[in-house]
């Protein structure tokens, strides 16, 4: 059985995991290296090799790595060297010793929803991950799209609040700028987990914001959403963001699109990384 | 000589041409819209405007072996119904059935700025550019997105509305009930009403808003799908000329700082004729006698 490397890097946090085909954690490994400015590569060798070791286990050989990079879409803006996708892929490669695909977390959230989660089988949708950055990818005619530099899908860089708060990309009123979780907490003054209602509602009316703009624009009627700030706000957040999008979605082909949570069973990080790695296996063929 | 006649659908007129598959444009003929006429009213124009044009083709030595029809949206595939938001009296209308009944030729069609982003791929100012969108801001706004070199459809086809992104939140009332959106702030009629002057008479302040508004929703559009090349056409973008495009692009300048962002914003460059040029892009492509898009 054909298994992929699982490697989801967000922060300093660094899990590892084997998928199967189908979408399944078989195996997991989690590492939280001191030195998180090298992303402790050197240290993912024996965790690699424990995990090769257990995938037989599952009657199985990986033949595949798939990462998610955290830290959002703008990585060499302010991500700094080593959270280059393209660096991250170069230098795991000698350290799995298979083909390493990379993408962000965004995109690797958008490939797990329409794999095992709310838009299995959905030709047509945008995912959005709403943590410390907020990314996204974009599903189009059953594929996801990729753009000039493989990084199309990011609507936390769309813009919701025209002069708004500065984002850490340089412009805005992006959404990222308003609603990621640096965001909420710096301009409410109170972690993100003692939200007040109107916090609540406020973030859910920019998220519904942008989705009904990308809803409009790109032609599709469902639009998925995950990460911190989504599970914290929860129905609160999403009620408000599915009344804008009902109240800015007024084209014959936008009406009744809806907004709802992630269902990738967790670790749903892995299962996105994994999803990056088969999909990277399958254009290379 | 072989040649598609290629079909128009606006709102306020319509237009069809001969087309050979060098995007050449043998013959063309246009008529206003006759909003005093119903649907089938409207329709007989169009029908008129097709034989006009087909009868020509003998005199010129053309062989007519298919069409391509771009329309208004929303639309549903291949122009199956047409219900163009500016002119009401069609709301699913079989546009593409009648053409075919009318002139007894193979009908592909397609959303109008769909099509004029295949053309501009095919021969106009993205040849060879695998990502770009193409837009169009005249009496209304729309657009057309090429990525990873194939034109966007959507869930039924209509991908591409870039009028309907909100830049002015809780802004004035669309044609389509939202509120805010592009096409309600900077389009041709929308100029017209809060100006009380047609655009042609718009003030300097007006050109400046309006590109900064378009530079704006493109700004979002580059941010999120990421590529650089918007080609704008229209009769607004192109009559507003250089303010237009200079404020655009100061506002896609300071909304699309994302690492590698080189974004870009000109005109359009089929001119008068490009409509005609993507309906004809779509008529050759369903007859499989070429790639609009292969560069």
């Amino acid at each position: 059985m054909d298994l992929a490397l699982a490697i989801e890097l967000e922060g300093s946090r660094i899990a590892l995991g084997v998928v199967n085909r189908a979408g399944k954690v078989l195996e997991t490994e989690f590492a939280e290296p001191d030195d998180s400015s090298a992303r402790g590569f050197d240290l993912l060798a024996p965790a690699v090799q424990r995990l090769r070791e257990r995938a037989t286990r599952h009657a199985g050989e990986i033949v595949v790595a798939g990462v998610s990079v955290g830290g959002g879409d703008d990585l060499e803006s302010d991500g700094g060297d080593d959270a280059s996708a393209a660096r991250v892929r170069e230098r795991l490669a000698d350290v799995v010793g298979v083909a390493v695909h990379a993408d962000s977390a965004g995109r690797a959230f958008a490939l797990s929803e329409g794999w095992v989660g709310a838009a299995k089988g959905v030709d047509y949708f945008a995912a959005l991950k709403l943590d410390d950055a907020v990314s996204g990818g974009i599903v189009l005619d059953g594929r996801m799209l990729d753009g000039g530099l493989g990084r199309a899908g990011r609507l936390g860089h769309v813009i919701v609040v025209p002069d708004g708060r500065r984002c850490g990309c340089g412009a805005r009123g992006c959404l990222q700028a308003e609603v990621s979780i640096a965001a909420i907490e710096s301009s409410t003054g109170r972690p993100l987990t003692e939200p007040s209602y109107d916090v609540m509602r406020h973030v859910g009316r920019l998220v519904g914001r942008a989705a009904a703009s990308v809803a409009n624009l790109l032609d599709l009627r469902l639009i998925v959403c995950g990460g911190r700030v989504a599970r914290e706000y929860s129905s609160t957040m999403y009620l408000a963001a599915q009344e804008e999008l009902d109240a800015s979605c007024r084209l014959s082909f936008s009406q009744g699109a809806r907004i709802v949570s992630a269902r990738t069973p967790e670790p749903s990080g892995l299962v996105g990384a994994a999803a990056v790695g088969w999909r990277g296996l399958a254009k290379e063929r | 000589m072989d040649a598609v006649l290629a079909v128009d659908i606006g709102a306020t007129k319509f237009a069809a041409a001969l087309v050979d598959d060098q995007g050449e444009v043998i013959t063309r003929h246009q008529v206003r819209a006759d909003r005093e006429r119903d649907a089938d009213g409207l329709f007989e124009q169009v029908a008129e405007l097709l034989g006009a044009v087909m009868a020509e083709a003998p005199e010129r030595d053309v062989s007519i072996v298919g069409c391509g029809v771009g329309a208004a949206g929303p639309i549903t595939a291949n122009l199956e119904l047409i219900s163009p938001i500016n002119l009401t009296e069609w709301r699913g209308f079989p546009l593409r059935r009648r053409v075919a009944d009318t002139t007894g030729l193979m009908v592909a069609g397609d959303l109008d700025t769909k099509a004029l982003a295949l053309g501009e791929g095919w021969i106009g100012g993205a040849v060879g550019v695998r990502n770009f969108m193409s837009m169009v801001v005249s009496t209304g706004i729309g657009g057309g997105v090429v990525l990873d070199g194939r034109l966007l459809e959507g869930e039924s086809a209509n991908a591409g509305h870039i009028g309907h992104i909100i830049v002015v939140p809780g802004g004035r009332q669309c044609g389509c009930g939202a509120y805010g959106c592009l096409e309600a702030e900077a389009s041709g009629s929308a100029i017209a009403a809060t100006t009380g002057r047609p655009p042609a008479d718009a003030h300097a302040a007006v050109v400046e808003r309006t590109g900064r508004l378009v530079g704006r929703a493109v700004a979002s559009v580059v941010n999120l799908l990421d590529f650089e090349l918007t080609l704008v056409g229209g009769s607004v973008a192109l009559g507003f000329g250089l303010p237009f495009f200079e404020a655009a692009q100061a506002e896609l300048d300071a909304n699309c700082k994302l690492a590698g962002s080189r974004p870009v914003i000109r005109p359009a460059e089929l001119g008068a004729q490009a409509p005609l040029i993507g309906a004809a892009a779509v008529g050759w492509q369903a007859l499989g006698r070429l790639d609009p898009l292969a560069g």
